[in-house]
């Protein structure tokens, strides 16, 4: 253990760097999402070193959506805008126009929102991108009673990763709940979260 | 009876057979020799170079950077890639699979997979120092600075200036 410790050392501590191409570390931090990146950055003066020399944060955030500073939702447009108009646009206008015909949204509620991508009447629109899809069909909820409501979540975090899951969640009214699936290990638990992840392009199935 | 074009189309055949099945040593840097295929060796794309330039092959080739175990678990990986075929689903996913139990085994020796990640960049194969990084950056991967010079027994040599620096990095990341 301690010779193995003793090697990790040379090879990837800092009085070693002879030893250990700088262009090896490179290729093994240029690997890591933007946050881990940064969290390298705070381990010694060589990883430090190493990243400037290759700019690999630079990079990274390069690849990076453009940044979400805020969210403007203006309802009831054309209705007296609070902003004062420009005469000229501005330089880089970033914005999606929901009542635009293409999206073909017939109920545009932002249902949900996380790190600037939000949820709409099934489509998953980025602003920022100026990204949208459809989202297929959510799976019926098999073993449970009609289901007329549920809840939705977003999870998202651009510096992680450019994919997103998508949480699908009924409300549970437990007295009208068949009691066979809540005694019993066997039908199985009815308490089912579909996900969408954007990996897959699928809805996957949750156990809760 | 063969005619002129047809005797010298066997003897292409022949070269060609015999380049496939052509054996190439590699002799690690304890002089220990490996004899592998000329399809495993071309897995190294240093290898494949100087073979193609016409170089020593009936010699062989030494690898003065390579100690004997590191070799040895290189060449498994380049027998495996280079020897079998990955025409079908069937067959990568076999290979995918060779793979993912040959990194996991790896992973719970460090320092030997830093020696195998050392020869694959030496030996340029491309393959498995994709395979050999991407195992290391997923032990970096989702830890905190102190973390990660824990698991690599790196010494803290950082000025609370440099520590400055890097809050004040973090707030605008």
């Amino acid at each position: 253990m301690t010779i193995a410790r003793q090697r990790f050392k040379t090879w990837l501590g800092m009085d070693c760097c002879s030893q250990l191409p700088g262009d090896l570390l490179a290729d093994i931090l240029r690997r890591l999402p933007l946050r881990s990146l940064v969290s390298a950055r705070g381990v010694c003066l060589t990883w430090r070193a190493i990243d400037d020399d290759h700019s690999l944060t630079t990079q990274a955030a390069a690849l990076l959506p453009n940044h979400l500073y805020g969210l403007f939702v203006r309802l009831n447009e054309p209705a007296s805008s609070p902003f004062p108009r420009r005469r000229q646009p501005p330089p880089s206008p970033v914005g999606v126009d929901i009542d635009d015909p293409e999206y073909e949204l017939d109920d545009p509620t932002i249902e949900v929102h996380c790190n600037g991508l939000l949820l709409l009447n099934h489509h998953i629109v980025n602003p920022a991108t100026r990204q949208w899809m459809r989202l297929p069909p959510v799976p019926p909820y098999t073993s449970l009673p009609d289901i007329t409501h549920d809840d939705r979540g977003l999870v998202f975090d651009p510096s992680v990763s450019p994919h997103y899951d998508v949480l699908w969640m009924p409300y549970l009214i437990l007295h009208q709940l068949p009691t066979v699936s809540l005694s019993d290990q066997w039908p199985p638990s009815p308490f089912i979260l579909h996900v969408f992840s954007s990996t897959t392009g699928r809805w996957e199935k949750s156990f809760l | 009876m063969a005619t002129g074009s047809g005797a010298a189309a066997a003897a292409a055949d022949a070269e060609e057979k015999e380049s496939g099945s052509r054996m190439i040593t590699l002799t690690s840097n304890e002089g220990k020799a490996f004899v592998v295929t000329e399809a495993s060796a071309r897995q190294s794309a240093t290898i494949r170079s100087m073979v193609d330039d016409g170089g020593c092959v009936d010699k062989g080739f030494p690898l003065p950077n390579v100690d004997s175990k590191t070799l040895a678990r290189v060449i498994q990986y380049c027998d495996e890639h280079g020897n079998k075929e990955a025409h079908t689903v069937d067959e990568r996913a076999a290979l995918a699979k060779f793979d993912k139990d040959f990194i996991a085994e790896l992973d719970a020796d460090k320092a030997f997979l830093y020696d195998v990640t050392m020869a694959a960049n030496y030996l340029h194969i491309q393959g498995l120092f994709a395979l050999t990084t991407q195992c290391i950056a997923d032990t970096i991967k989702g830890k905190t600075p102190e973390e990660i010079r824990t698991a690599f027994g790196i010494e803290y040599d950082l000025t609370a200036q440099d520590e400055e620096e890097i809050k004040e990095e973090d707030t605008h990341a």
